[in-house]
């Protein structure tokens, strides 16, 4: 392989870590609602959409400055999220897997044809405050925009696991995760735990969302293909490891990029499919995830 | 006996019905028809042997290209065209079925959803088989001369016949040996293999079956509409053909053929509803820019589906079996009960 070759390669793999990092975000968000309360979220990049419109909203209807606008979105995400795993959520708690993927169901259509009809199906441009332009990095050309998505993402990644970690209430959380009976015994909330673990997963798609508009356009379905690659992401971590669904969402990022730069553009979109498919048949927990042994 | 009756009559109303009607209604009475075929599969898939399909809608488009495709290269007869779309639908059924078998619950979801997105993409890139975002054309089939039928009353034939058919094989094979098995299997895979129901052979039968009825459907709206374009299977189309199902009642024939009607029905009606909703929503001082309150169909949809499932989780047909046991509780004491046991009376 040349040099030059080498170079594009690593190109394409730094471009698949910026989009990765937003998978990443967006399979995160999975994995919090999946690890506390059994349930995938079908609606969670519906949500992060809905949330998107609502800064540009913000930003483009009210003038709100960047900042303010960004701290109110994550403020209505997180009790969008909230709010939703209390109404909707908790009543079909008990029920069958399927009334549950029903029910997310249900939410992804209503968030995705109530924001067509607000906001419309013509694409919007979403300001971001870093726009286009390179820069030189041992001899890449790295977009700025790539950049910061990147940076965003790993900053609140860090975020995230320290307040998992090192905060009570984080604590709380991942005792509800661990063993919900256990945690209402020693006086875990473990009802508020559940629509706080929701309120969080909102906020982290919504920061999906606000990073991944400036790159793939403002649109009711925009998250379509991103919720897909979340998934392919948190499966191939494994839907029970934050940790995983870091990696799995990068990995996917920059196997999608290599393979559209190496083989066809037009085969990325089944790559999704065949990668999920692939690591469920050959390894079901995933990379990073877990095997629980049930009792029968 | 009188549901015996009541069976008859409407089955005879049904044939009769596309001679009176007009062409709008025949065309939504063959799509009732297609829906409930597809609602029956989709239903022995989820609500017999409990395994979510968020894919169908691939299945769908799988049949309908399948039939069109030899439709136009072959130059087959109709029936024979619609019979090679569900077989299609089916062995891609049987191929998914068997990586399924590892999977539960919210796997098998996401895998199934991945399917139905990853679909209408393939159309859209093998442009040379399925003629790309342009989509096919095909012939619709010609009324047998001498009947004195129009177009449309034939194709409503068709679609009503194939789904009487579909009925009565679904009712047969949900109390036959296979159903009982996947019923078992859905209720405790543990318990139903101990007593010998091999896990593999009936789940894999139950999706491949599944996708021969979604198939066949497929390739019956193919000729319905005589044009076929992959925007008409996206992922929405899943998500309706899951919606019908829980709607109308899992594991439910009945429930498979009110779930079809309302999800046909249902938008002829809203147009209606979503002008209203939009015109009460402006009274509030909510205008929206997007303006076209067409696509509030989705939003209705998804209140129904979680009112449904908070609810009312059996679906419509439970409201039928709940007022039966209400009847049976509260209602007037049957004289019955004195005729069973005469030597009380005496």
């Amino acid at each position: 392989m040349t040099e030059g070759q080498l170079l594009s390669l690593a190109q394409q793999v730094v471009s698949g870590l910026s989009a990765g990092s937003i998978y990443a975000l967006l399979a995160l968000a999975l994995v919090l609602i999946y690890q506390s309360t059994d349930v995938v979220n079908f609606a969670q990049g519906e949500m992060a959409m809905f949330t998107t419109f609502i800064a540009y909203t913000l930003l483009t209807w009210y003038g709100v400055p960047f900042l303010p606008a960004v701290a109110l979105t994550l403020v209505f995400a997180f009790l969008l999220g909230y709010l939703v795993e209390r109404v909707v959520v908790r009543p079909v708690e008990e029920a069958p897997v399927l009334s549950v993927v029903i029910v997310t169901l249900g939410l992804y259509s209503i968030f995705n044809s109530v924001a067509g009809w607000v906001w419309g199906y013509v694409p919007k441009g979403f300001p971001s405050p870093i726009s286009g332009g390179t820069v030189w990095f041992l001899g890449l050309t790295v977009g700025l925009l790539d950049l910061w998505i990147l940076g965003c993402g790993l900053v609140i990644m860090v975020l995230l696991h320290l307040f998992l970690r090192r905060t009570t209430l984080g604590t709380a959380m991942r005792a509800v995760a661990h063993n919900r009976t256990a945690a209402r015994l020693v006086g875990i909330p473990v009802g508020r735990m559940l629509s706080l673990g929701w309120g969080f997963s909102a906020m982290l798609g919504a920061i999906a969302g606000m990073l991944a508009a400036p790159k793939i356009f403002l649109e009711p379905n925009m998250m379509a293909g991103v919720l897909l690659y979340a998934f392919a992401g948190a499966v191939l971590g494994g839907l029970s490891s934050p940790f995983g669904a870091i990696a799995g969402g990068l990995l996917v990022g920059v196997i999608e990029n290599l393979l559209g730069a190496l083989v066809a553009t037009e085969l990325k979109s089944g790559l999704a499919f065949f990668m999920i498919l692939a690591v469920l048949v050959v390894r079901p927990q995933g990379l990073f995830g877990t095997v629980h042994r049930r009792k029968v | 006996m009188v549901g015996r009756i009541l069976l008859t009559v409407l089955v005879i109303c049904l044939l009769t019905a596309p001679l009176f009607i007009n062409q709008f209604a025949n065309f939504v009475l063959s799509r009732m028809a297609i829906y409930t075929v597809v609602a029956l599969g989709l239903n022995l898939l989820t609500g017999y042997s409990g395994q979510i399909s968020l894919g169908h809608g691939a299945f769908f488009a799988i049949g309908a290209y399948g039939a069109a495709i030899v439709a136009n290269r072959l130059g087959l007869p109709w029936p024979l065209c619609i019979l090679t779309g569900g077989l299609a639908a089916g062995l891609a059924g049987y191929l998914l079925g068997w990586p399924s078998l590892r999977l539960t619950g919210p796997y098998l979801a996401i895998a199934t959803l991945a399917l139905a997105v990853a679909v209408p993409q393939a159309l859209l890139k093998f442009e040379d088989l399925t003629g790309g975002v342009q989509g096919l054309k095909l012939s619709q089939p010609q009324p047998p001369l001498g009947l004195g039928l129009a177009q449309d009353q034939w194709l409503a034939y068709i679609c009503l016949v194939t789904a009487m058919i579909m009925v009565w094989l679904t009712v047969n094979l949900v109390r036959s040996r296979i159903g009982r098995a996947l019923i078992a299997l859905r209720d405790s895979e543990i318990a139903a293999q101990a007593v010998g129901v091999s896990l593999a052979r009936f789940k894999t039968l139950a999706f491949a079956t599944s996708a021969f009825y979604t198939g066949l459907a497929g390739g019956l709206l193919a000729y319905l509409l005589g044009y076929i374009a992959p925007d008409a299977f996206t992922l929405v189309v899943s998500i309706e053909f899951l919606t019908m199902v829980v709607i109308g009642g899992l594991a439910s024939v009945a429930g498979s053929i009110i779930g079809a009607a309302i999800i046909v029905v249902l938008p002829l009606l809203s147009s209606n509803l979503t002008d209203y909703l939009a015109r009460l929503l402006n009274l509030v001082g909510l205008s929206a820019i997007g303006a076209t309150t067409k696509g509030l169909i989705w939003a209705i949809y998804g209140v129904i589906l979680i009112l449904v499932m908070v609810f009312l989780p059996g679906g419509l047909v439970s409201l039928y079996h709940k007022a039966k046991n209400l009847w049976a509780r509260t209602g007037p004491v049957k004289k019955a009960g004195a005729g069973d046991r005469p030597g009380e009376r005496g």
